[in-house]
């Protein structure tokens, strides 16, 4: 199973929203990057629905 | 006094960040008052009416940036306080600039060569797409943020054990994975006992009873509070089973959840039969029997829960524990001592938590002998809403439901939420605040502090009627979390707080005050 | 040999798309630079935003496909030239933005749904909850004056710039809660360009005023003349009193736009939807461009004032 090789390789994450999170894992000197999220397309439900459907095409 | 201002021609920065200076400039030692802003007209009348407008002020226009200060010649100068404002300014530009942020998880993944988690904590809304592009791209995920649907979550989870992934929550508050605690998890030693837990705070105690048993855990896998539900069918704790059992370094396995639903708790039990590991269960308040047909441990509390595993780990034997760490003469002086320094109208509970599952295990145990009002309450006339507004009888409350919290972090990280309630529900006729401390990383820099803040306050306003107050407390820490046990428990202590072993003792120990004050 | 260095915009607002292709050149300046921003003035003296991926789009803005922390390569005063869809130049810097693939994004709220009125008062006092707890620097912590208005003091406010303005915004309200909009127009000169900020506090209350009264849905009903005049007034008001940021937002709002969170927010209280409003007033404070907790005390004043209009009626 894919998990058990996560739990023998060293933990990289990547961190989507609070930013504090990656902080935490930076202080622990885990790898980590931090995404700059936003809401889609300013936060337009419809559109970010209609974003994600063309990525999926 | 004196007074000076600064003008800057056509100088722009954004209003957060002008806002922010501005307070910073006021703690100027020696800054009296200061106003930084846009030069119209009418923040230049309010610059006069608060007697700061000199000559350098004039022929200002709307789109120029000002400075305005009255301050104390003797402790600092203007030009300090300019100097501050570029330093801060440049601070501010500063603290962003130091790693790269890319915007999107696909340009994450490029940037961050054999990224194998992603940490979620997004609003609700916009999280399951997020979480799906993860799997999609073969990564772990744990998903912190609540709001997401039944609907997406059993989609994800599907797709999680399609790929052999983890998908821990939605709502999932902890987790370590390969002795990184993620959110809001503890500081634990490594070692042989591997967790899978539907309820964070739950998880929490129990893995930090472990540690102060000398033990460690392998893994902690979060599963978000609903995957025992019928709906989503119990997938994640299957998943999380499986790979213990195939983990080398798991010896024993330890499960947490609020009772499971009934098919729901037939397939685990099952599971666990063919389990070659010993595993414990702690279904909190659930059937002990099924699962001792499964040939599991059952458990009596969080705390019994570690008490276990690490007997099984030790090839120890294996009993319930129902008591606590000190002697019983010891406890029936806490006792004694507690309901001598009572009035007799003292009588009520404040249950004052912030973690959810203890607020559980509080309600479940004290809940059988006493009327408790809770927004987890044990029959419905006994829910909050009851009392509309007022305040009477025992009360109980998971201040970390949204009820409470509604714009505004949650009161593990913010314990302002936890401080309101002690000013406007700890009254005079309590008799003994129960509360917790959870420590460990993504919880406040000194959740302690604000406890013996709150207590010492409290007290005062006691003192005033000559009255006394009991407060017992546990906290859910470790020596290694960045707040410090030891200093978190002296700062309780030093407020007078009597800090039990775990939240279970907590809670009977506050049972024992309690049916003496109701004799 | 200098290379040319191209940005792509990833979305465009369709004001500034209709902008742009009415026009064959264009040449422009930059007029501020910030971290996540940056405002090119044209020679009407109108703004077009750029912003980089995290932060949220703006009317006659644009958003680039650019990771952060992001050096932007040109400076204030900076040239920027239009020579026709779809590119902008910085000749300064051989740099040129290209436009063809941007998205379009619509800075109006489309098909708006009003919820009910019961609902809408849920959502209402939810985002003044939101309000009232957030840590405001501007004069937002005034929201608690809607509910105590006959009888406010000074001794409530928090900070100076709250002390200074109670009294003209208690004047204005009840002139807004009478549809007095003379009045309401004569203490509109009493707020605009006031508070912190670049765009200063009671400008965001303001451009929230507007764009509410432009999606009141009882709107050609009563006084739409005086209604219009107090509208034009604010906007008037804006141009000589205030910054041009604060000028440009007001006059969006005055056409009904506004940035992409706001307008979500807006969205959500019509339509009394008390779980999206948590989540974008949340995001609005978070992510939003300017004095957020500002804007959303407006719209919070708007939607209780607009409760009394539809109860009198």
């Amino acid at each position: 199973m894919k998990v058990n090789e996560l739990f023998k390789s060293e933990l990289k994450v990547i961190n989507m929203g609070l930013e504090s999170f990656y902080q935490d894992m930076k202080s622990q000197d885990v790898s980590a990057i931090h995404v700059n999220w936003k809401p889609a397309a300013g936060g337009n439900e419809k559109m970010a629905a209609l974003l994600a459907r063309m990525k999926s095409i | 006094m004196n007074v000076n201002s600064m003008v800057r021609k056509n100088a722009y920065y954004d209003s957060v960040t002008l806002m922010i200076i501005s307070r910073e400039l006021k703690k100027i030692e020696g800054v009296d008052e200061v106003l930084v802003g846009m030069g119209t007209d009418l923040n230049v009348d309010l610059v006069e009416k608060l007697s700061l407008a000199t000559p350098e002020l004039e022929g200002i226009t709307p789109n120029d940036l000002f400075i305005a200060a009255k301050y104390d010649e003797s402790k600092c100068t203007m030009e300090q306080i300019i100097q501050a404002f570029d330093e801060q300014i440049n601070a501010k530009q500063d603290a962003s600039a130091g790693d790269y942020q890319p915007p999107t998880l696909s340009s994450a993944v490029e940037h961050l060569k054999g990224a194998n988690l992603v940490q979620i904590s997004i609003p609700g809304r916009y999280a399951a797409r997020e979480a799906e592009d993860a799997l999609d791209k073969g990564l772990n995920v744990m998903l912190f943020s609540d709001n997401v649907s039944v609907e997406d979550e059993l989609k994800l989870k599907k797709k999680a054990v399609e790929k052999g992934l983890l998908m821990m929550g939605p709502d999932c508050g902890t987790a370590i994975i390969n002795g990184v605690p993620l959110c809001f998890a503890n500081v634990l030693s490594r070692g042989a006992i591997g967790v899978v837990g539907a309820s964070g705070t739950g998880t929490q105690e129990v893995t930090v009873c472990i540690d102060k048993l000398g033990e460690g855990v392998s893994q902690v896998i979060g599963t978000g509070g609903r995957d025992l539900s019928e709906r989503i069918g119990g997938l994640m704790m299957s998943l999380g089973i499986d790979a213990l059992e195939n983990d080398p370094e798991t010896k024993v396995i330890v499960l947490i959840s609020k009772p499971p639903a009934p098919s729901v708790e037939k397939k685990i039990l099952n599971k666990v039969r063919e389990c070659k590991k010993p595993v414990v269960v702690d279904f909190i308040g659930g059937d002990a029997e099924a699962i001792l047909e499964a040939g599991a441990i059952p458990c009596v509390s969080l705390e019994d829960a570690a008490r276990k595993a690490v007997a099984a780990l030790r090839g120890e034997e294996i009993a319930d524990f129902e008591g606590f760490d000190a002697t019983e003469e010891d406890i029936e002086a806490i006792v004694e001592k507690a309901v001598a320094s009572l009035k007799p109208d003292q009588k009520n509970l404040r249950g004052l938590y912030t973690g959810g599952t203890l607020t559980d295990e509080a309600m479940k145990f004290l809940g059988e002998n006493y009327k408790i009002y809770s927004n987890i309450p044990m029959t419905p006339d006994m829910a909050i809403e009851a009392l509309e507004g007022e305040v009477k009888g025992h009360i109980c409350l998971d201040l970390g439901e949204d009820e409470f919290t509604r714009g505004r972090p949650h009161p593990m990280i913010d314990p302002l939420t936890r401080s309101e309630f002690f000013e406007s529900h700890v009254d005079g006729t309590t008799a003994v605040v129960l509360l917790d401390c959870v420590l460990g990383y993504g919880s406040n820099a000194d959740p302690a502090g604000a406890v013996a803040e709150s207590v010492n306050s409290a007290r005062a306003k006691f003192a005033g009627e000559g009255k006394e107050l009991v407060v017992v407390a546990s906290v859910c820490g470790t020596d290694k979390d960045p707040q410090d046990l030891e200093k978190s428990v002296n700062e309780l202590k030093e407020a007078g707080v009597i800090v039990m072993p775990s939240n279970m003792q907590a809670v009977r120990l506050v049972d024992r005050i309690l049916a003496r004050v109701s004799e | 040999m200098k290379t040319i260095r191209t940005l792509k915009a990833s979305r465009i607002a369709e004001d500034l798309h209709s902008y742009l292709v009415e026009k064959r050149y264009l040449k422009m300046r930059v007029h501020s630079v910030f971290q996540t921003s940056v405002n090119l003035v044209t020679p009407e003296d109108d703004l077009i935003t750029m912003v980089t991926a995290s932060r949220d789009i703006m009317p006659m803005g644009l958003t680039l496909d650019v990771g952060e922390p992001f050096e932007w390569p040109f400076l204030v005063d900076d040239s920027v030239e239009y020579t026709g869809f779809p590119m902008l130049t910085v000749p300064s810097c051989q740099c040129r933005i290209e436009l063809q693939d941007a998205k379009r994004w619509t800075p109006y709220l489309q098909n708006v749904k009003y919820g009910s009125a019961k609902a809408r008062l849920q959502a209402l006092k939810q985002l003044k909850t939101i309000v009232a707890k957030h840590d405001s620097l501007g004069i937002a912590s005034l929201v608690s004056v809607l509910d105590t208005w006959e009888d406010v003091s000074v001794a409530d406010c928090d900070n100076v710039y709250c002390r200074f303005i109670l009294h003209d915004m208690v004047l204005f309200l009840r002139a807004v809660k009478r549809q007095d909009w003379h009045t309401a127009g004569r203490q509109v000169m009493m707020l605009i360009g006031f508070g912190p900020g670049l765009t200063p506090s009671c400008d965001d209350f303001m451009s929230a005023v507007l764009l509410s009264l432009y999606y009141d849905e009882n709107v050609g009903s009563t006084q739409q003349k005086e209604r219009s005049a107090f509208i034009e007034h604010v906007v008037s008001a804006a141009k000589k009193q205030t910054t041009l940021v604060s000028a440009s937002m007001i006059q969006h709002a005055a056409e009904g736009k506004a940035s992409g969170l706001y307008l979500s927010v807006l969205g959500a209280l019509l339509g009394g939807d008390t779980n999206a409003l948590v989540d974008a007033a949340t995001s609005a404070l978070q992510f939003g461009a300017s004095s957020g907790s500002d804007f959303l005390f407006g719209l919070c004043a708007m939607q209780q004032l607009m409760e009394t209009w539809r109860n009198s009626n």
